[in-house]
């Protein structure tokens, strides 16, 4: 038997990806630089670590769901990202899609607690 | 800080050149975003520097972040049928030479120190060429591939969504191509390949009892060998031809059509060499004088040059023969109408 620690973990990654990307576009109605998210997401109990959300935040400027900017005032640049217009619809909708699936989730997870828990019927 | 500067060098370099600096500007401010907060927190700037690159960790698993999807010189999708060749082409080789070394040891037993020296440079020599070329190949197909965006084995389609009736029928038994077919293909290929290269004048009459022992060639070495460009492009192609075989493993016109256009370059190739006669042994009835077979002057040695002469003058009209039946034997198999599927009733 596999172990559960393991087998949870790596379907947890497998969850977490995707709910990543969502949870980045939602903090970028404000132009924000990369390490000033660490701890924004953190606060709401979305851990990720820079050396995943740094690939990330580039590869959505690549899908046109960001723009960029580098900022050169300060003593340190720093590269902003904010959501595109284009990335403003992708957002909404996903936000939508992620909240309906949500409340199917729900019910069918409370389906199931509330049912016999041997699963004979 | 030197060790930031090596991991961002470990990781930049494994980028595509364009988005080096851009990334390495980043990079660097995030480290020293995170070395901040660290140093704020009291640590000394080594613990500091450890901490946050083990944090952010092995530069290759971060540059293969950025990076994006994967690129492969031979896929997943090919490699097992890549891995299948080469095994196929490495023991054909090794069979022929093998071969090889067993004829000359059989004619001349006394040179046995220098054959098997031979035997395995050969064999060294042999592997190589075969990983090369088969790579290269497989190589090619994979960018090519790659470069459509699209798995091999996937019919044609362009951009139009799927639909159900895309669905290739089931392939029917008389239609697919068994397998070992296929291998017997590459393998065949091969062994014609190795003879060229190497000892074309092992096809010849031996001699191996009596005084003198050896062989009388059928064809002159050299003016095989200044075909060899030719041959081993022919070779490529008809294991490129098989190896699609092995792919689709059933008749469709297209595998036919590739088929057939592969034995027209074969005959083609073949006419060439044998237009005119210099690609026979020019001294064949002497060696065999010289081995005592015949005298001249002889019916024996009349008859010897008869059917010599027949030979070689009709040697060409046996491969067309051949090509033929193998040609007409493709045609009927990826056209005849395939047997009704039997089906359960609904």
């Amino acid at each position: 038997m596999a172990d559960v620690n393991e087998t949870t973990h790596g379907l947890l990654q497998e969850l977490r990806r995707g709910t990543i990307i969502l949870g980045v576009l939602s903090q970028m109605a404000e132009p924000r630089y990369g390490y000033s998210l660490v701890p924004l997401l953190e606060e709401k109990g979305i851990a990720v670590d820079a050396g995943t959300l740094y690939p990330l935040l580039r590869r959505l400027e690549k899908q046109g769901l960001l723009n960029s900017e580098w900022d050169t005032n300060e003593a340190r640049p720093r590269k902003y990202y904010v959501r595109s217009p284009f990335g403003q619809q992708v957002y909404d909708a996903l936000r939508d899609e992620w909240r309906s699936m949500n409340r199917s989730m729900e019910s069918l997870m409370n389906e199931d607690e509330g049912g016999s828990n041997d699963g004979a019927h | 800080m030197e060790l930031i500067s090596r991991y961002i060098y470990a990781v930049t370099r494994r980028l595509p050149e364009k988005q080096r600096a851009d990334i390495e500007q980043e990079l660097r401010g995030l480290i020293e975003d995170m070395l901040e907060v660290r140093l704020e927190q009291g640590e000394t700037k080594e613990e500091a520097a450890d901490a946050v690159l083990r944090e952010l960790g092995e530069p290759r698993a971060l540059a293969a972040r950025y990076g994006g999807g994967t690129r492969y010189l031979i896929g997943p999708e090919l490699f097992p049928i890549y891995l299948s060749i080469l095994r196929i082409s490495a023991a054909a080789t090794a069979i022929a030479l093998s071969v090889s070394f067993f004829i000359r040891f059989l004619t001349s037993p006394a040179l046995i120190d220098e054959l098997f020296a031979d035997f395995g440079m050969s064999l060294l020599g042999g592997a190589f060429q075969i990983f090369t070329w088969v790579t290269l190949t497989f190589a090619f197909l994979e960018y090519a591939v790659a470069k459509e965006g699209k798995p091999l084995r996937q019919g044609k389609g362009g951009k139009k969504p799927w639909s159900p009736a895309d669905l290739p029928p089931v392939p029917a038994e008389r239609k697919d191509i068994k397998r070992c077919d296929a291998v017997a293909g590459i393998i065949f290929t091969v062994l014609f390949l190795v003879v060229c290269t190497v000892q074309t004048d092992a096809l010849g009459i031996y001699f191996l009892s009596g005084e003198q022992r050896g062989i009388v060639p059928f064809f002159e070495q050299s003016v095989i060998q200044s075909f060899l460009p030719l041959i081993w492009l022919l070779a490529l192609l008809a294991i490129g031809r098989d190896s699609l075989k092995l792919i689709k493993r059933t008749w469709t016109w297209q595998l036919a059509v590739v088929h057939l256009l592969v034995n027209a370059a074969a005959l083609g190739l073949f006419a060439l060499m044998l237009q005119d006669g210099a690609v026979w042994n020019a001294h064949f009835l002497e060696g065999l004088v010289q081995y005592g077979m015949v005298t001249p002057g002889s019916d024996g040695y009349a008859s010897a040059e008869s059917t010599w002469q027949l030979v070689t003058s009709r040697f060409f009209l046996f491969l067309v023969i051949i090509v033929l039946v193998d040609t007409i034997t493709v045609l009927y198999k990826a056209w005849r109408p395939a047997p009704p599927v039997k089906q359960r009733q609904a």
